[in-house]
């Protein structure tokens, strides 16, 4: 038999191990950041403080009484950290964007930093802490009275509850930690997960391989009703459960201590919605095994929430007996640990601070060091706590099965679920709302649970219990309003948290959030959209720098205080001495102080500092709330809408352009057909009479083959003129530009068209004196144009006595040379299609060329830096000008 | 632009996946379909039952192991806020 000294040697260095480990660590994070601590596994052995030894003993003795029904407990917290996306992402990310330091401060801070609410919660938690702290203490003073026979379980529990709060003070309370972050607690917890996970794996190896042979022999013979727990196992009881215990995983001041508070980055939750749903796996397999072993091997008499204990000892196995009890021991000194801590802060930052507050308020004089109270008050809490549990203890009298009294604590956490999941998700939550939710939970979940709980030894009596207060059958704790035949777990489940949720919404739904209130909610729903802890409205900088400094140096220690401030000097440009106290400076120091007394206690005291009205009229403008995002996105989208509105008329000019080039080249090309089938019809016709008609007199076949001849030098000169022009108009060809003096190819075309103009009789003129202009240009083009456009005056004119004037005049920057000839010229109408391909003057013979004469002209002048137009002179009548650039 | 849609919807798939897990174990662990289970024989010698509840934790958890990883947040910003608390309290 595994003597009593020996274990409490055992667990005196175990406990010596913890302390140095929370030491150890404590003291190097206070030098730098232990890299490993950030790690998502020790994240995870932190968030397994879930398996208290409500698991590590009560899961047995649970599987031997209701079979499989233990899984529920480990199947909600499998399902919220497998979804870990939806919900704790956002509470993780809350958490750190306002600096959260417990549930009561973020439900307190959603409902405008309400200190009503902040104490409520706090209220409710320490009385749903206490039984759960009572079982623990149950389940070590039992385990040691399996060993230590004979000794008297209430002087146990109570040595068991001082050890366990000296640990928390000496580690939970070391420092106001900036966020409020306990490494040194993290790592002793880390260890404690380890421990208690190998010890129920080793006991359940021992109960599986060694006691019985294998699973196969373990389930052998067992008949189904022990593992489905003889009644309906997947009734209503099934859904309750799990249903707890998701929301315990969230809800429980521990689990939000660790799981939020504790969180450094996010990626550890990632890690963690795996690794833990394993480690609960890894905890739980061996339970099943362990209870039926159990019952086999084990006497009848013997309490099933003890078998892992029991079941080494019977069989003469010590070690692995001390290892058990160790493991029980971890289980049961980390969960008080956290607990203690967590609910610790909500009483002092929630209660014993806002009591503080008004005392400093009341008397300015006094230079009180919060800094001192908190730590204190702290301490003291911690204290108050287990001793709340122990007497908790002591009132039950311990006699109940480990499991009901856990399931207790969670029904009374499950009322916060409510206020927490509306408050993050639903806009319109209501601080009234959650009070109202709130109050008549906790007060339902006290009324058929926590006090039915003390077996009638505890304000109900037994007779109230069984026939209602003062014999109102109505009001039957366990049968409220006649709602019978329920198990009494899933009764309270069913009026608490559907009241408290019921009331929540409607009272939410019929009352107005004040300014701050609907602040806070939107940041905390848009938590996302918002980067980091948006500064909240401020007031009219009336709060005097010196007194901030004074309060953060109360709060923060001198020297953060000091580095705190200096920073924010510095990044106003001030290099020595305080900042001025702007709108964000107050703001910055009030999520600091949050850090440290949490949102509502913070808020209350810059606000007496700052003074008067927090949020005024000009600052709710500024309330980045719903109308204002509507705003904001109606507007972008008005942007948008109108941008594309512009692509699209640009589109549609750009097509219609398109569209008449389009109708340009197919007219060009009917045009070219057309042009080139003339010549090509008389050139064929006059072949073919040619071929048909062998006995044709010579000279008629010598005129018939000029005709074929001359037919086929206008397609030649066509098909030149189409290929010039568009290799013109694509600007494919780069004309070589030089200089050249204008008036010498001027008088050099009129020379090459002397021929013509002698033949037709026309008398020319040339006028202005450009002698020596000189331009760039590439001569033979230019000499074209000038023929071209000179021969055309000659071709066209149909008056009697012909007469070209060809004046040139030039300017600093141009050179026009102007052909008027008086055969009419140019009607205004006409004008505009002068230039087209093909047009041919109305007045133009037959016989007189393709038209492309002018298109082509005009190119090579745009190609020459020039230009062909045709203008209209005062009296109506027109004439071609040529312009060229001067140099 | 494609390329960062592109990373958006597979984001989004990822996210739907994950969702779809949770939802694939709800209903596998909620009644009625958990009653399934409520079927007399033993897989490995293990009791049917407490077989299908391992084997849909076990699911749970693999899938998990899958997904999680890939829904890393694309917000940098808010990674780490331990940067912070370092400088300050050197």
């Amino acid at each position: 038999m595994l003597s009593v000294n020996i274990l409490l040697a055992a667990c005196l260095a175990y406990v010596v191990l913890l302390f140095a480990v929370a030491f150890i660590v404590d003291q190097r994070t206070r030098e730098r950041p232990i890299n490993w601590l950030h790690s998502p596994v020790i994240y995870t052995l932190s968030i397994s403080v879930y398996c208290t030894s409500w698991t590590f003993y009560g899961a047995v003795g649970s599987a031997a009484r209701n079979g499989l029904e233990f899984i529920t407990i480990y199947l909600g917290p499998t399902l919220v950290f497998v979804g870990w996306w939806w919900l704790l992402r956002k509470l993780v990310r809350i958490g750190r964007a306002h600096r959260i330091t417990s549930i009561a401060d973020l439900i307190s801070s959603r409902y405008g930093k309400s200190s009503s609410l902040a104490v409520l919660v706090t209220l409710i938690a320490v009385t749903a802490t206490t039984p759960y702290i009572a079982l623990q203490l149950q389940s070590v003073t039992r385990s040691y009275q399996i060993i230590a026979v004979g000794a008297d379980s209430v002087t146990t529990a109570f040595w068991i509850a001082a050890g366990m709060a000296l640990f928390t003070i000496l580690f939970g309370t070391r420092n106001l930690d900036a966020n409020e972050r306990h490494h040194g607690v993290v790592a002793a917890i880390a260890l404690e997960a380890v421990v208690k996970l190998l010890a129920l794996i080793a006991v359940g190896v021992y109960a599986t391989y060694f006691v019985a042979d294998g699973f196969a022999d373990v389930f052998a013979n067992v008949p189904n009703e022990v593992i489905q727990g003889g009644d309906d196992i997947f009734g209503p009881r099934w859904i309750i459960l799990t249903f707890l215990s998701a929301t315990a995983i969230i809800c429980l001041p521990r689990q939000f201590q660790v799981t939020v508070v504790e969180n450094i980055e996010e990626k550890q939750l990632a890690t963690a919605s795996w690794l833990f749903p394993l480690y609960l796996f890894g905890m739980t397999i061996f339970i099943m095994p362990i209870a039926l072993v159990g019952l086999k091997v084990m006497p009848p008499d013997a309490n099933p929430d003890l078998y892992v204990l029991t079941l080494p000892l019977a069989t003469e196995r010590d070690e692995l007996a001390l290892f058990a009890f160790l493991g029980g021991f971890s289980s049961a000194t980390s969960m008080v640990i956290v607990a203690a801590i967590a609910v610790s802060t909500m009483v002092s930052n929630h209660i014993v601070m806002p009591i503080a507050l008004r005392l400093l308020a009341a008397n300015h004089a006094v230079s009180g060091d919060v800094r001192n109270l908190l730590l204190i008050s702290r301490r003291v809490s911690i204290a108050v706590i287990l001793g709340l549990g122990f007497l908790y203890f002591y009132v039950s009298g311990g006699s109940e099965a480990l499991a009901a009294i856990g399931l207790i604590a969670f029904v009374g956490v499950a009322q916060f679920l409510p206020s927490l999941v509306g408050g993050i998700f639903w806009r319109g939550a209501t601080r009234l709302g959650a009070i109202a939710g709130l109050v008549a939970g906790a007060g339902l979940w006290a009324y058929t649970l926590f006090l039915p709980s003390f077996g009638g030894h505890f304000i109900l009596s037994s007779d109230a219990l069984a026939n209602g207060p003062w014999g109102l059958d109505i009001l039957r704790p366990q049968a409220l309003l006649g709602l019978t035949g329920l198990d009494p777990l899933v009764h309270a489940v069913i009026w608490s948290v559907g009241v408290n949720a019921l009331l929540f919404i409607v009272v939410s739904c019929f009352t107005q959030p004040g300014i701050l209130e609907r602040l806070q909610g939107t940041l905390f729903v848009d938590v996302y959209r918002s980067a980091g802890g948006a500064p909240t409205t401020q007031t009219a900088g009336t709060a005097e720098s010196e007194d901030l400094f004074i309060l953060a140096q109360r709060i923060l220690g001198t020297q953060p205080a000091r580095d705190l401030f200096d920073e924010m000097a510095l990044a106003q440009g001030i290099s020595r001495g305080l900042p001025h106290p702007t709108d964000s400076v107050v703001a910055r120091l009030e999520r600091e102080l949050a850090g440290s007394i949490g949102a509502a206690s913070a808020h209350a005291m810059v606000t007496r500092i700052a003074g008067g009205q927090t949020v005024g009229m000009n600052e709710l403008i500024n309330i980045a709330d719903e109308t204002q995002e509507l705003i904001e996105t109606s507007r972008q989208l008005a942007e948008k809408s109108a941008a594309l509105e512009r692509t699209a008329r640009q589109l549609r000019v750009v097509n219609e352009r398109l569209r008449t080039l389009d109708a340009q080249k197919d007219e060009f090309l009917s045009q070219v057909s057309h042009e080139l089938r003339t010549p090509m019809t008389s050139v064929r016709s006059f072949a073919e009479i040619l071929l048909e008609n062998k006995d044709t007199p010579p000279e008629t076949s010598s005129r018939f083959l000029s005709i074929i001849h001359d037919e086929s030098i206008r397609l030649t000169r066509l098909l030149d003129e189409i290929l010039d022009i568009s290799i013109l108009e694509a600007g494919r060809t780069e004309l070589i530009l030089e200089e050249v003096e204008a008036h010498i190819a001027v008088m050099r075309a009129i020379d090459t068209i002397s021929g013509i103009t002698h033949k037709a009789g026309v008398s020319l003129e040339v006028t202005g004196d450009i002698k020596g202009v000189k331009t760039s240009a590439n001569d033979d083009r230019l000499r074209q144009v000038l023929i071209n456009i000179l021969s055309n005056a000659v071709k066209y004119n149909a008056s009697v006595e012909p007469e070209i004037h060809v004046r040139t005049h030039a300017t600093e920057m141009f050179i026009f040379i102007d052909v008027i000839d008086n055969g009419g010229g140019v009607s205004r109408e006409e004008s505009s299609s002068v230039f087209e391909k093909f047009a041919r003057g109305s007045s133009a013979g037959s016989n007189q060329g393709a038209g492309l004469g002018l298109p082509i002209s005009r190119a090579i002048m745009r190609a020459m830096n020039g230009d062909l137009t045709l203008e209209f002179a005062k009296d109506g009548s027109s004439f071609f000008r040529i312009t060229l650039a001067r140099i | 632009m494609a390329g960062n849609s592109d990373l958006q919807l597979s984001r989004r798939k990822t996210r739907d996946k994950s969702f779809a897990l949770l939802v694939v174990g709800f209903v596998l662990l909620m009644p009625p379909i958990v009653r399934t289970s409520l079927f007399e024989g033993h897989i490995f010698g293990i009791p049917y039952t407490v077989f299908y509840m391992f084997s849909v934790w076990a699911f749970l958890i693999l899938g998990a192991v899958i997904i999680s990883p890939r829904l890393r947040d694309e917000d940098k910003s808010l990674q780490s806020n331990d940067n912070d608390k370092a400088s300050g309290s050197d």
